[in-house]
């Protein structure tokens, strides 16, 4: 009797057990399917720290997106040998900054921290879900994460514990998700851009800093004032350097500026403000922006090199370019080449020059011939000669696929049978007429010539673009 | 705290495990406890007006078993004082509009009420099932409880406290006494309980919630509406109010089954009624048995002829539609639930001389489903002065209902921009045939969900279960995109 009961109890638990199992099971798969990527916003920066190694960071820069767009970690190791980081997210709110502060400490232990002060005169806006969910989302969870979001939500903790669980904050996502949501997702997530955002991007227009001249009262929040004596603390108590910079945004004002400077002198703080540097660095105010709020890849350029120099005249840095060991900066300038080299060749225009581009090393390309060639008969013949393919039948029209250089498909007429090759996520299918790729068909010429450029190590589309014969001076893009 | 907040997902599994893990004579002080809490942490100050109505009726239940001579005059002045409770605090302010009303068209200056009255939480409610308490022991149809800790357990307790279902003691009691010797854990009285609380929340949270933001922007800017917006918010808002109260009467009886109660069944397929009278029989069944047996009997019912009989309809209606909101527009509503039912009676023999001459096949299908489809239209009018702030704007929304129409709408895509995008229209489809479909369990087969379910095989269990929760979590109103959206029967 006793053994029938112990076997019905431990039947019932199993039972209990596999369900929560398989709703557990279910709950992460949605999760993960919803969750937002917020890409350069917060996904990459965040996950992107808990991929590097233990305490190998010694500037660690904390700040919202202004911070992310000037400060660039590669310019400062390429030029200076300084292992940085850009930690922060897009409209981080300052409470946010010094969760993030706690979070960074916890695998580094950065000899310097600089602290981007945009948000620091603005007080915490709690509905403002995106400007949390930017930092919060990809974060791990953690007591400080707990706390600090009860903190933030001291009247609505109710409010603040539903951005412990994504799945609250994004489920109702599932009418704008793609494909991308389903497949997607990074099998490492080291950030290549060490946190930064650099886009070459150019502002429509220059921008116009007067306003920043006149002068209003800027007064920083009580609560903010809290917050950044808890940042100050915790630094002395981690023997690190707190450096305080502002990087040029249109909206700030000289007011606040001073209010920042009273502040660093309250605590004897380093500060560099951007906005009378600007000349000095020669800044252009259009071809150095991205917009009215963020520097370019080019800005970004020159106000990283002022920040290395100044780091490196006021801080006892390590010069890591000096290290033995391939170390994740010297990656992520490999990858930063390479990624270039993908970004240059979509812009070029002119079918000779892009011939001369291609890296076949690495990288998948497919040629589609279609439609009367007559104007390029010779262009294609040669293509045809270099890759071992029967000239006549090519000028006839097909397509073929070349792996490092070499062919792996043979030629594809318009009489023959569709090839497939799987890359990545997706196949690639070449048929006599057109390339098929991610269930995208492309033709882009009509009569002329059509050239995907995948690249193998990335496993990414670098490129794809079209030539008509008549005009092969004009590249086609989809 | 709401069934719907994330005090009460913190509060419920405390209250289950140590309800499961104290010895069973402690069971009942542990769950009048918990609902003492509960009921303390909507409103400390009101629990008073509470805690009074519980003592004054247990001692006066055990007066009226005492004093025969005088039981008569105890169970009034009892009866009275409660029923002081809920019109002190729900009509006083209903009443002194309609005095300044009149004392504004006679130029006197308005009254107003020195201190601020707030109606206590479920007092329709309690001050009801106390009510009906204090009647049976009064016609010797129950024993007056003894035990004070069981009897307040009764009122209070926690999972019908705000909405209802309004209890008999008759059964309930014994529920109480029975559970301090129930075995420890009964896997299949869980399971099905939290069937029930996932059935609630699915009706509550994807369907209730979603068609709020519907029916909000239609009502509330009926005047610029057409017709077929308003035809489709007034239905929309008929399943909106069912799957609101229905859906939080499952979580309460859920969470009861989970604790071995077995709370009283309030809903029994209403979207299936044919007739008012049906439908009455279909919804909100505790309320309606409690008109019936302390408001129409009592009245006279239908022994003292046809006329008598209809008037003690309206009158019970009226009383309805006084008990569900202190505003005309709620009398209004009564009352023409009322008149739809005096309706019936009258004209019953001759729609039935109709259809004998028409030969109509009244079993049929098709004349089952026009039933049922007239049903919907009476109650989707009913309820539109529900949902209205005055009669005034119901009669307003009833004309605009048949003089603004302009089809095209339903092509346009405009009736997507109204709070419900594209895909959450489909999904609310999607969700409603669900609903029908259950209905038509109950309707046809006497089964709830649950109990259906529990006849299944355990991978089909499990995997309507699953659909349920993952349904509920993706697809919820929830979170903070939302304003929570309390029960609308928290109100009455």
């Amino acid at each position: 009797m006793q053994e029938k009961k112990a076997l019905t109890i431990v039947r019932g638990m199993i039972k209990i057990f596999l369900f929560l199992g398989i709703f557990v099971f279910l709950f992460i798969g949605a999760e993960q399917t919803l969750k937002l990527n917020m890409g350069h916003r917060g996904s990459d920066s965040v996950k992107g720290l808990y991929e590097e190694e233990k305490n190998s960071i010694e500037v660690l820069f904390i700040g919202a997106s202004t911070m992310f767009c000037t400060a660039d970690p590669l310019v400062l190791y390429e030029e200076y040998g300084i292992a940085s980081y850009d930690y922060g997210s897009s409209s981080q709110p300052f409470e946010l900054s010094y969760l993030f502060m706690q979070e960074a400490l916890k695998t580094q232990k950065p000899k310097v921290i600089a602290l981007e002060m945009l948000s620091v005169c603005k007080e915490l806006d709690v509905n403002k879900a995106d400007n949390l969910n930017y930092g919060i989302t990809d974060m791990k969870l953690s007591g400080e994460k707990i706390s600090g979001l009860m903190d933030m939500f001291r009247n609505d903790k109710g409010m603040g514990l539903s951005y412990l669980i994504p799945m609250v904050q994004y489920k109702d996502r599932w009418q704008e998700l793609t494909r991308e949501d389903f497949v997607g997702g990074y099998e490492s997530y080291a950030n290549y851009t060490k946190g930064a955002y650099t886009p070459d991007k150019v502002a429509e227009t220059a921008l116009d800093f007067s306003s920043y001249y006149e002068e209003k009262e800027a007064v920083i929040p009580e609560r903010n004032r809290e917050i950044f004596n808890r940042m100050v603390k915790l630094c002395q108590d981690n023997d690190i350097e707190l450096l305080l910079f502002k990087a040029p945004n249109v909206g700030w004002n000289i007011g606040e500026t001073k209010a920042v400077q009273e502040l660093a002198e309250e605590y004897d703080l380093p500060f560099i403000e951007f906005y009378s540097l600007l000349d000095e660095l020669s800044v252009d105010r259009q071809q150095d922006f991205r917009d009215n709020s963020h520097f370019n890849r080019y800005g970004s350029e020159k106000a990283s090199r002022y920040l290395g120099r100044y780091l490196k005249e006021h801080y006892d840095l390590t010069d890591y370019r000096m290290t033995d060991r391939e170390n994740s900066w010297d990656m992520a300038l490999k990858n930063r080449t390479h990624d270039r080299r993908n970004e240059a060749m979509g812009k070029i225009a002119s079918l000779p020059d892009y011939m001369s581009a291609i890296p076949y090393d690495g990288h998948t390309v497919v040629f589609s011939v279609t439609g009367d060639v007559g104007s390029m008969e010779e262009f294609i013949r040669e293509l045809a000669r270099a890759f071992g393919l029967e000239e006549e039948k090519l000028l006839a029209g097909g397509s073929f696929a070349v792996e490092n250089g070499i062919c792996i498909s043979g030629l594809i007429g318009p009489g023959d049978s569709e090839w497939k090759k799987e890359l990545g996520r997706d196949y690639l299918k070449l048929t006599g007429y057109s390339i098929t790729y991610n269930r995208e068909i492309y033709q882009l010429a009509d009569n002329g010539l059509t050239i995907l450029v995948y690249d193998d190590q990335w496993d990414q589309l670098a490129d794809i673009a079209g030539f008509e014969a008549y005009d092969p001076a004009h590249a086609v893009r989809p | 705290m709401s069934f719907i907040s994330v005090q009460f997902f913190i509060f419920l599994p405390i209250v289950l495990l140590i309800y499961f893990v104290v010895p069973g004579k402690y069971r009942t002080s542990w769950a009048l406890l918990a609902s003492a809490f509960f009921y303390v942490l909507f409103s400390p100050r009101q629990a008073v007006v509470l805690f009074l109505a519980v003592v004054i009726s247990y001692t006066a239940a055990l007066l009226i078993e005492k004093k025969e001579r005088s039981k008569k005059c105890v169970f009034v002045c009892a009866a009275a004082v409660i029923l002081s409770f809920l019109l002190i605090f729900k009509y006083t302010g209903f009443v002194l509009d309609n005095i300044n009303r009149v004392l504004g068209m006679a130029g006197i200056a308005e009254m107003t009420l020195p201190f601020s009255l707030v109606m206590p939480v479920g007092i329709s409610y309690f001050t009801f099932q106390i009510i009906s308490y204090l009647a049976d022991v009064y016609q010797g149809k129950i024993r007056a409880e003894k035990n004070f800790r069981d009897y307040a357990l009764y009122v209070i307790f926690f999972p019908k406290i705000i909405s209802g279902p309004i209890e008999r003691a008759e059964g309930f009691l014994g529920q109480i006494k029975a559970c301090r010797s129930w075995k420890l854990w009964n896997g299949e009285r869980v399971q099905s309980g939290l069937i029930l609380m996932l059935w609630g929340y699915f009706q509550k949270v994807l369907i209730a919630d979603r068609l709020a933001v519907f029916t909000g922007k239609v009502f509330g800017d009926y005047q610029s509406m057409g017709s077929i917006e308003l035809w489709i918010a007034a239905f929309a808002f008929y399943l909106q109010l069912y799957t609101d109260f229905a859906g939080c009467i499952h979580i309460a009886q859920g969470v009861a089954k989970i604790m071995g109660f077995t709370l009283a069944e309030n809903f029994n397929a209403p979207l299936f009624a044919k007739s008012i009278r049906e439908y009455w029989a279909r919804w909100h069944i505790s309320l309606s048995t409690w008109l019936r047996d302390y408001v129409y009997i009592p009245l006279g019912g239908n022994r003292k002829g046809r006329v008598r009989k209809y008037v003690n309809l309206l009158l019970t209606f009226l009383v309805s539609g006084f008990w569900h909101g202190a505003a005309w527009n709620f009398v209004f509503w009564g009352l023409l639930h009322g008149i739809y039912q005096v309706a019936e009676y009258v004209m019953a023999p001759v729609a039935e001389r109709i259809n004998q001459k028409l030969q109509t096949h009244t079993e049929s299908f098709s004349y089952r489903l026009l039933q049922t489809v007239k049903c919907w239209l009476l109650v989707c009018v009913g309820y539109i002065f529900f949902k209205v702030p005055t009669a005034t704007d119901g009669f307003r929304y009833l004309k605009r209902m048949f003089t603004k129409w302009d089809p095209w709408v339903l092509f346009d895509g405009s009736i997507y921009t109204l709070g419900i995008s594209e895909k959450y229209f489909h999904l609310l489809l999607v969700a409603i045939i669900a609903l029908l479909l259950a209905e038509w369990l109950k309707y046809k087969k006497n089964m709830e969900l649950h109990e259906w379910l529990s006849e299944q095989c355990i991978w089909f269990r499990w995997g309507v279960m699953l659909i349920l929760i993952m349904s509920v979590i993706i697809f919820g109103a929830y979170g903070s995109a939302y304003d929570a959206a309390n029960f609308i029967y928290f109100q009455f």
